[in-house]
């Protein structure tokens, strides 16, 4: 079974030297690619489907245990009480404008990206060739 | 020359005069740092590499291209990115970057042959009101080592303070320079978002941080900002054209203050002393007239719904992949989570809970989009008020800096920003300057139009 390679992290995942070649997958990695679609490539199927702030933990992607996570979500819990004062503010009226902006700038990205290619590379955890390499996502 | 109450003017002029070198300088800036920063841990690392800044400024002396801070000493915090250099953001998840390029701000300090003495502590991924929550430890007040220098510039504004240097470049993101500053006694600059390129500043919530100065005094704090303002070629956020000083039909000479400021828990020492510089100005020839402003005791929900929602957008990109902490995990999620997990401190990890759980399918509407129109709400208020004085002034903290670990609650710690987060949830210009007043320093805090900087300077050297 032929499949193409989505644009999924291509930055960071090294697939093979040439990332726009299809590539094949087994009928079980299918599987798995195919159920990250259908959950919007989102990370909630990491999270897990747990409500309120232990699923906001895992979309964090932090990993804590039992004795962390029932202290974090407590803190958390205290935050989200403090800030829904924010339902208080009357707000509706308020037309958006643009604030602050450049609106002058031309839309081109000036950042020399090959100019820092190397220094970057080479700080990586691991690198190969001029990609980050990391562990298998497929 | 006492080296440790000099201001960068006054340096100028004994450089231009030949009076001393910009080495010499460095020396009395590293005689200090080494008396006096074993106590206060204002710096995390001094840089070999400014005896080379220092020997290119005393050759562009000598060939007589002197420029405002040709030879002058200057700290930055430990997130704005200097090529070559190690940037952590005080974050475990950082230790050991080498920045490959130059922040715009940096570069122009290189254009004028500044010499950057070293880089100064600051909360974690600058995510604090204290400067207690460092890979490296707390940085201590000069004035009483028993307390915290504020934050999160607290670094920057107690190499400034301990006179190591005379100025230091901060971020301000909710208050992280104006609050350290107040509890220093030195001058710090919020300046208007979009006036000086956020191109190397580390990240944290991009709507909200603007590089600013710290200084000895209101002169030197201009000077500087001066020098880092202008538009960025780079991929940013800044703004092209600036708009003539103040807007037309403001009165000059106008102080407004807030009508909310009985309840929003100040001491009654900074009362006081609030009230004596009030006076001091009205004896300038200041009008002074009470505001109506509801909005901003809401600031604190508006701004840790946004902070946090932007954080948790920024930090995302800290997986251990491609620089910084990596830990190993059974698979590329393992790796991603214990990497984060590890990485991270308490604080960072509670606020990209917060911004992850605002930023969440099912709570967006009730919190982000929500805060989103109260932020803009508050906008509207600011500058309707800003139509009938010239300025806007508060204290800028509660009460002088807190004993260290006095504050353990999170919630309690954000308070401390209560009159600081409105000018940056606006993007209005503020700055803190000390009030002349006994013990340990206060800051009054002035809030102007949209590019009042220099109303906001003239206001500050009156309060001297």
């Amino acid at each position: 079974m032929c499949f193409p390679v989505c644009g999924m992290y291509v930055d960071t995942v090294l697939l093979s030297e040439n990332l726009t070649q299809s590539c094949t997958l087994s009928e079980r990695d299918f599987a798995v690619l195919w159920r990250y679609m259908e959950e919007d490539m989102s990370v909630d199927a990491v999270a897990g489907s747990e409500g309120g702030v232990e699923r906001a933990i895992g979309l964090a992607l932090l990993e804590k245990d039992a004795d962390a996570t029932a202290q974090l979500s407590s803190e958390v819990e205290n935050i989200l009480a403090f800030v829904s004062e924010v339902q208080s503010v009357e707000a509706g009226e308020v037309e958006q404008d643009g604030g602050a902006v450049n609106v002058f700038r031309d839309d081109v990205v000036t950042v020399e990206a090959e100019k820092y290619r190397e220094g970057m590379l080479a700080q990586a955890p691991a690198s190969f060739k001029r990609w980050f390499l990391s562990k298998k996502i497929l | 020359m006492q080296y440790e109450e000099t201001t960068a003017r006054d340096m100028r002029g004994l450089l231009d005069t030949g009076k001393v070198s910009a080495a010499d300088l460095l020396r009395e800036a590293r005689r200090v740092i080494a008396e006096k920063d074993g106590a206060v841990k204002a710096f995390v690392e001094v840089f070999a590499s400014a005896d080379e800044d220092a020997m290119r400024a005393d050759t562009m002396l000598k060939d007589g291209q002197m420029m405002p801070f040709t030879g002058i000493p200057i700290a930055i915090k430990d997130n704005i990115c200097i090529s070559s250099q190690c940037v952590t953001a005080a974050s475990k998840m950082l230790e050991g970057f080498v920045s490959p390029y130059d922040a715009t701000v940096i570069a122009h300090l290189r254009e004028q042959g500044a010499v950057l003495v070293g880089r100064t502590n600051l909360d974690e991924f600058a995510m604090g009101s204290s400067t207690e929550r460092s890979m490296y430890g707390t940085t201590y007040n000069p004035h009483d080592t028993t307390r915290v220098s504020g934050g999160s510039s607290g670094g920057s504004a107690a190499a400034v303070a301990m006179g190591a240097v005379p100025l230091a470049l901060g971020s301000d993101t909710g208050g992280s320079i104006r609050q350290p500053a107040s509890f220093c006694g030195v001058v710090g600059l919020k300046p208007t978002y979009g006036t000086v390129s956020r191109h190397g500043l580390i990240a944290l919530g991009s709507s909200l941080d603007v590089i600013g100065p710290l200084g000895r005094d209101v002169d030197d704090v201009q000077l500087l900002f001066e020098v880092l303002r202008g538009e960025s070629t780079q991929y940013d956020s800044t703004v092209g054209v600036f708009a003539e000083v103040g807007q037309a039909g403001v009165p000059e000479k106008v102080i407004g203050v807030p009508d909310t400021l009985s309840s929003v828990g100040l001491s009654e020492e900074t009362l006081r002393a609030f009230s004596i510089t009030l006076d001091r100005m009205k004896e300038k020839g200041y009008i002074v007239r009470e505001v109506s402003l509801p909005i901003m005791e809401k600031a604190g929900a508006i701004y840790y719904i946004i902070q946090p929602a932007e954080a948790s957008s920024n930090l995302a990109r800290f997986d251990g992949v491609r620089y910084g902490h990596h830990e190993d995990g059974a698979d590329v999620w393992g790796d991603y989570m214990q990497t984060r997990s590890g990485g991270f401190g308490e604080e960072v990890s509670r606020r990209i809970v917060v911004g992850s759980y605002v930023l969440s399918a099912g709570y967006y509407d009730a919190y982000y989009k929500k805060a989103v129109a109260a932020r803009r709400a508050m906008r509207q208020a600011f500058l309707e008020v800003l139509q009938d004085v010239s300025v806007l002034a508060m204290p800028t903290t509660l009460d002088v800096a807190f004993v260290e670990g006095a504050i353990q609650d999170p919630i309690a710690m954000y308070a401390e920003d209560r009159l600081t987060l409105q000018a940056n949830l606006t993007g209005l210009p503020a700055i803190s300057v000390p009030m002349l007043v006994d013990g340990l320093p206060r800051g009054v805090q002035f809030v102007g139009g949209y590019n009042s900087e220099p109303v906001l300077f003239s206001c500050a050297r009156d309060v001297a």
